[in-house]
Formats: C-alpha cells, sequence, structure tokens
C-alpha cells in the first residue's frame, strides 16, 4: 500500500468523509491538523445534525462545492460503497486511515476508477510531535 | 450548529486528583521520617496500584486513562493501615480498584468509595491499629491543605466532623492531640468528600455524615467501623441519587483575574467598518410618543443584547401587560467575559444613553429606572435614574437573573418580564433607540467586540449588518486561524464561510478550538449543576444525550437551558456539557412546535 507525503494532497481542499457522529476528539484532532496546514475541511457524515460542533455536512450534494482529495474514516463496508460516489463526484485523490479501513479490493476500485489513493493516518503528514515520530518508523515522509 | 464557551477553567479531575495525592504524601511524612523502610513498601503498593489501573483502564476503554485517582486510592490505604504487612495491603489495594471500583465500571460509576471499600476488607483481614495518625505538629500543614477538599461535599464534611468530635466528645476524650491521631480533618475533608459517592443534597449528606461521624467512633473506635460508616453514607447516596432535588450553590461563577483578555476601557479604540459619521450630537425632536414609537418601528430598533427582537413589539407588550407602572432596566452589565463593548459604549456615549432612557420615559411611566452596570464608577446618571451595581459574576447579565438581582423579582419559567410590567433593554438597544428617534437613523449597524484569543488582544468594531463575519475579522486581525462568531466568548460558534454578521452577534474571534479533553471520567463533582442558573441536572441530561435517550431529557427540564456554557467551563472532565445540554433542548423546542403543528 502506497505511503502517502505532504504532497499527496493537491490542492487546499480536502473533503472528510465518515467525521464521526459522536464528535470524536479524533475526527476533530484531524480536522484541526488539517486546518492547521492551511487546508479548508468539508466534514461530511450521513448522520450529521446541529450537535457538531463544527459544520458538518450530510450529504454530498449539499457541499459548497467537491474537492478533488478526501480523506475517508470509514469501515471497509462503508468505504466500499461510497468509493464510486466519489469518483463520480470528482474527487481525485482518496487517503484511507489505515489498513483496517480499506482492502485491497477497494484500492483496486478506486484505480480503476481513476482515484489515486494511499493509506495513512493524516495525522503523521499534518500533526506534530508523537505523530512524527509515528510517521518516522511508518515510512510516512 | 450549537454554541458553546471558547474559554474553559485549568483546573480538572487529574489535577484535583493530584493535589489530593500530594496532600497524602504530606501526611504520610511523619511515618517515613520515622521509618524510612516504609518509603519502599509505599513505592511498590503505588507501583502495584497504578498497574491494576491502567490495565483496567485499557481493557475497558482501550486506551491509556490517567491513573491519579489509583495512587490516591493507595495512598490512603499505606495511611490508614499501619501494622499490616505488604503483602496484606497489595491484597487490599486489589480489593480496593477491582471490587471498588472497576468491577462497577469505573472512576465515577462506583457507588462505594474504593479506599473505604479495601480498608473494611483489610480491616476484617488484619489487625488495623487505630487511631491511625502520629499525634505530630508535622500533621498540621497536610491538615490545612485537607481542608479545601471539603468544598465538594460541605454538608457532609460539617456533618462527619461534628459528629466525630461529638463522639469524642461524648466519650471525654475530646481534645487537640485526640483530634489529629483520629484524624477528624482528615476524614471529614479527604475522604467522605469524594463526590462520586457521597451525596451532595445539604441534608442527606449532613445527617449522613453526623451518623457515619459519631456512631463508629462512640460505640466502636475502630477503622472497620469507620470505614463502614463511610460505606453507608455510600449506599444512603446511591440510594437517593435519584430523588435530590437541591443543590445549594456555594459557588457563583465569576471570571475575576481569569479573563480571556487584559485590557484598559480607557484605551480600547474603536475599529470602525461602518465608514459613517459616529458623532452623536442631534437634538431632540418635537414628538409625541406615538411619533417616538413610530420611529422606533420605522427605524427597524432591535434588541442588541442577543435576543434581536423588535423594540416596538417589547415596548408594546409592557404597554399592554395592565400593569400601572412598570420597571426600566437598562442593562449595561455585560457579564461575558468576551465581551467590552457595552462597557466601552457606556463610557463613550453616556449622554447618549440617558437621552435614550429619557426617549422611552416619554412612551410610558416607569415606578423605577434602573441602570445596571457593574461598575459603578463607569457613567454618572440623573437623580430619575438609579445606578444599581450588580455582583460581578456569570450570568448576571441574563434577563430573568438581572431582574432578580435588581428588582428581586422572580421570573418563572415560560413567563416574561414584559408581562410584569418589566422593560428590559441593553445599553446598545437604549443607544440604538436615541439614534432612532434623535436622528432618525436605521439599526442596521452595531457595535461588537473582536478578539484575537491567541495573542489575547480585543477590540470595539462598529459594523453594518450583513457585512461577512470572515471578511470582517480578516480585516481586524489577518492570518489564518479559526473565526469564531457568538453572543459572547461563553456562547460562540465557528463561523461558516458566508456567515453574515446579523443581530444576534455580539462576538467575533480568531483563535484555536476551546481544549475540551470530553473525558469519559465524570467524577460527579456537581460543579456544573451548582453553576447552571437554571439548577438543571446537567450531568444527567449530558448522560442522557450520549445515549441518545433526548426524548427523556424533558423530565428533567433541559429545555429550561439559557445556554449560558457555565456547565462546559466548569466541567473537570473537560466535557462540553453545554453543547449536549443545547442539543437537548433545541430537540424539546422543535417537538413542543411539531406538537402545536398537529394540534
Amino acid at each position: 500500500m502506497a505511503k502517502p507525503g505532504r504532497d499527496f494532497f493537491k490542492g487546499k481542499e480536502v473533503l472528510f468523509v465518515g467525521y464521526s457522529a459522536k464528535n470524536n476528539q479524533f475526527s476533530k484532532m484531524v480536522y484541526q491538523a488539517f486546518m492547521d496546514n492551511g487546508m479548508k475541511v468539508y466534514p461530511l457524515n450521513n448522520k450529521a445534525d446541529s450537535s457538531y460542533d463544527i459544520k458538518v455536512y450530510n450529504k454530498l450534494a449539499d457541499l459548497p462545492k467537491i474537492p478533488e482529495n478526501a480523506y475517508v474514516l470509514l469501515n471497509r463496508e462503508n468505504a466500499k460503497s461510497i468509493v464510486g460516489t466519489l469518483a463520480k463526484t470528482g474527487v481525485k485523490r482518496v487517503l484511507f486511515q489505515n489498513k483496517k479501513n480499506v482492502d485491497a479490493d477497494i484500492l483496486q476500485e478506486c484505480q480503476k476508477q481513476g482515484m489515486e489513493t494511499a493509506v495513512a493516518c493524516p495525522m503523521m503528514i499534518y500533526g506534530k510531535g508523537m505523530h512524527k515520530i509515528h510517521a518516522f518508523f511508518a515510512g510516512v515522509r | 450548529m450549537t454554541a458553546y464557551p471558547l474559554i474553559r477553567t485549568k483546573w480538572s479531575n487529574e489535577h484535583i486528583m493530584a493535589a489530593l495525592f500530594a496532600v497524602l504524601v504530606l501526611y504520610l511524612l511523619p511515618q517515613w521520617l520515622d521509618k524510612p523502610g516504609e518509603l519502599f513498601g509505599f513505592a511498590v503498593l503505588l507501583l502495584f496500584g497504578l498497574l491494576i489501573d491502567v490495565a483496567a483502564n485499557m481493557f475497558r476503554y482501550h486506551k491509556p486513562v490517567c491513573a491519579v485517582s489509583a495512587a490516591v486510592t493507595t495512598a490512603m490505604l499505606e495511611l490508614l493501615t499501619p501494622g499490616v504487612p505488604l503483602w496484606g495491603r497489595l491484597l487490599g489495594v486489589s480489593f480496593a480498584l477491582i471490587i471498588g471500583k472497576h468491577i462497577w465500571g469505573g472512576t465515577g460509576k462506583n457507588p462505594f468509595n474504593p479506599a473505604a471499600a479495601g480498608l473494611f476488607f483489610m480491616s476484617i483481614l488484619f489487625v488495623v491499629e487505630f487511631p491511625p495518625f502520629y499525634a505530630a505538629v508535622l500533621l498540621v500543614p497536610a491538615m490545612l491543605f485537607s481542608l479545601p477538599f471539603a468544598g465538594f461535599r460541605p454538608f457532609a464534611a460539617g456533618g462527619m466532623i461534628l459528629g466525630m468530635l461529638a463522639a469524642m466528645l461524648t466519650s471525654g476524650e475530646l481534645s487537640i492531640i485526640n483530634m489529629l491521631s483520629y484524624g477528624v480533618v482528615f476524614w471529614g475533608c479527604l475522604v467522605i468528600t469524594d463526590p462520586a459517592t457521597v451525596t451532595p443534597d445539604p441534608l442527606i449528606g449532613l445527617m449522613s455524615g453526623l451518623l457515619a461521624g459519631f456512631l463508629p467512633l462512640y460505640l466502636s473506635g475502630t477503622v472497620w467501623a469507620l470505614a463502614l460508616g463511610i460505606l453507608a453514607v455510600n449506599t444512603v447516596s446511591a440510594v437517593t441519587a435519584d430523588n435530590r432535588g437541591k443543590a445549594i450553590s456555594l459557588a457563583r461563577l465569576s471570571f475575576k483575574g481569569r479573563k480571556p483578555f487584559h485590557y484598559s476601557i480607557d484605551e480600547v479604540k474603536l475599529i470602525d467598518a461602518v465608514g459613517e459619521e459616529t458623532g452623536y450630537n442631534g437634538e431632540m425632536p418635537e414628538l409625541s410618543s406615538d411619533q417616538i414609537m413610530s420611529r422606533i418601528r420605522e427605524n427597524n430598533v432591535f434588541g442588541f443584547g442577543g435576543a434581536a427582537y423588535s423594540v416596538y413589539d417589547k415596548i408594546m407588550a409592557v404597554m399592554s401587560c395592565g400593569s400601572k407602572a412598570g420597571h426600566l432596566v437598562v442593562n449595561g452589565v455585560e457579564c461575558d467575559p468576551g465581551l467590552i463593548h457595552d462597557k466601552w459604549i457606556l463610557k463613550r456615549f453616556p449622554n447618549e444613553i440617558l437621552h435614550g432612557i429619557d426617549i422611552i420615559s416619554k412612551i410610558m411611566s416607569f415606578e423605577s429606572i434602573v441602570l445596571a452596570v457593574k461598575d459603578g464608577e463607569i457613567c454618572h446618571v440623573p437623580e430619575s435614574v438609579k445606578l444599581h451595581k450588580v455582583a460581578d459574576y456569570y450570568p448576571v447579565g441574563a434577563e430573568k437573573t438581572l431582574i432578580k438581582e435588581v428588582l428581586g423579582k422572580e421570573i418563572p419559567y415560560g413567563a416574561f418580564p414584559a408581562e410584569q410590567g418589566i422593560l428590559v433593554m441593553n445599553v446598545q438597544t437604549v443607544l440604538a433607540v436615541y439614534e432612532a428617534v434623535y436622528l432618525n437613523r436605521k439599526a442596521d449597524t452595531r457595535f461588537l467586540t473582536a478578539a484575537d484569543l491567541r495573542n489575547k488582544k480585543v477590540q470595539v468594531v462598529r459594523v453594518r449588518l450583513g457585512a461577512k463575519i470572515h471578511e470582517t475579522v480578516e480585516a481586524i486581525y489577518p492570518g489564518q486561524g479559526y473565526v469564531f462568531a457568538g453572543g459572547g466568548i461563553m456562547q460562540a460558534w465557528l463561523a461558516e464561510d458566508e456567515e453574515v454578521i446579523d443581530k444576534k452577534v455580539n462576538f467575533l474571534a480568531v483563535g484555536r478550538f476551546p481544549a475540551y479533553k470530553e473525558s469519559q471520567l465524570c467524577s460527579k463533582c456537581g460543579l456544573c449543576r451548582r453553576n447552571c442558573p437554571e439548577g438543571l441536572k446537567v450531568n444527567d441530561i449530558a448522560k442522557l444525550v450520549d445515549e441518545g435517550k433526548l426524548k427523556e431529557t424533558e423530565k428533567l427540564h433541559a429545555e429550561k437551558c439559557i445556554g449560558c456554557g457555565s456547565c462546559s467551563y466548569v466541567c473537570l472532565a473537560g466535557r462540553n456539557l453545554s453543547k449536549r445540554t443545547l442539543s437537548a433542548r433545541e430537540f424539546l423546542r422543535q417537538k413542543a412546535v411539531r406538537f402545536c403543528n398537529v394540534k
């Protein structure tokens, strides 16, 4: 599986698919890491309601625009089901959180649909401190 | 999106427990000075306790969780079981942490104090010396540092101390030496004040504490009896937990010395994004009360305090309430620690505000006119207006809280002050009334506070309604950062890209997200409830919201939440409670609307 670097995402916008319905700390941490690196984040969750700290979109159609980059934080089943939709809406690069969220079939499907893929926690790319140490050992540039 | 505070207390459960552990070490010092070898035994015991706690938390939460509470339990057992061998203490710590705490669900979910459970267990198996303390002068600092912990459960603490003193008095043993060696302050301030296992109810706390202090000491004078007394208090607290209706508020949330930024109101300069003349030198035109009212209506004067009501409608509501003479309360309190513009307006436009009050007085007569402020020196008023200096706490500026503070009248939930002839207006609203009537100016601009939370800077800004929030903030504080907007620093939300400044926006800011830790370890300290101006059982509401049981929050009256954010600010578990309570409130309000529509 490809290990991405900071240059994996092109441009300054990213779609965050699966921003936690429980608004957990991890989702917010990743959101903040993207934002701190000057990226505009569009969080998406089909269970989105008004209780989030940030604006979370309910469906892709609600987004003011679809970014070319997507970060997917879904389980394998859900990740598999959204790949086709992402490709159709113009997403060109997909970053999956870790090996638990993706398998070879999903990655192959992405490539078939013309999307670049990578598997790594974005905190290794955009985070600081311990995340950088994690990135070093994981081989993420 | 719901609003939430951008600032919060620096204290957490872990800080409190660490402080408690430090006090316990002070208690242990005389023992260690006498027998330094015991220090090694304690180190082994401590390591063992921490390992159990870390392992249990890893099993439950699948991530490391601070184990300082286990250190406290371990230190308590070390202190209260002199003469017990190390293997016996290891057994006692295991019992305390596994049976006394983790079997119930971990920190905050245990009905029994783990240390008391462990102590009771050990006192059955071993001979535990009593009294446990050396009556040494070295204990005095530990006792003094113990006193603040009584604040968590003051009634239970007071009861236990009184009970122990009464037992000593009736058995003729009351002396300073005995008070030290029996550990009256220790039991009263450190053991029976565990918020997770002892009721906050004043009466139940006092009575159960009194009995737990008196009976064991009077009848038995042993450690097992005292431990059993604490466990009995825990049982009573658990049984009465759902029925407790009262919580006496000993604390009012004050931001004195903890303001998010420091400034001198005299040095704050206006950033005028409107670009129009800001001088106020108009002459009062000859107008009848009807003409004044029509100017107020035509110029769309609204409530600048955050509610954005129509001032015309509000005055009409007061006039039609049937009250012969009402009260006018001008709200210059500005209790939100992030807002400064009302103070600035009072300082900069005192005459215009007094003219505004005159105008409103021409429309209808008032029994009293009160200008409520925090700083009595901020402006001078004529005899017809009473300057009322209110106590500096949050949210004293909330309409009903202010009425209670100023007029001593309680407005029940669901009722409106206007129905009782009380007209409350923010100072900026009064200024807008002045502008609308004197200058025939539309209320389409507003003053607000713009803050840079990273660099602790703050400005007063005058903007036109409809201006884009991001563009306005970027012009004042250029550079990257999260842009927030809201009613104040205690009620802000992340502004969306195209969001504009509307009538409800009083505050703009750039900064980082507030550091809500969202710990699952609620210690039931009750600070959220004690600081809730509506007295809501906030932690119970938050629990229901987390479980998705929004309908059930109706029983706890979540609809009464005023969204002040006090609960989120004080929560020692770092949980954003106001966000949860507000989502429950919104759910209940929407449910009520649906019900009305169906009817």
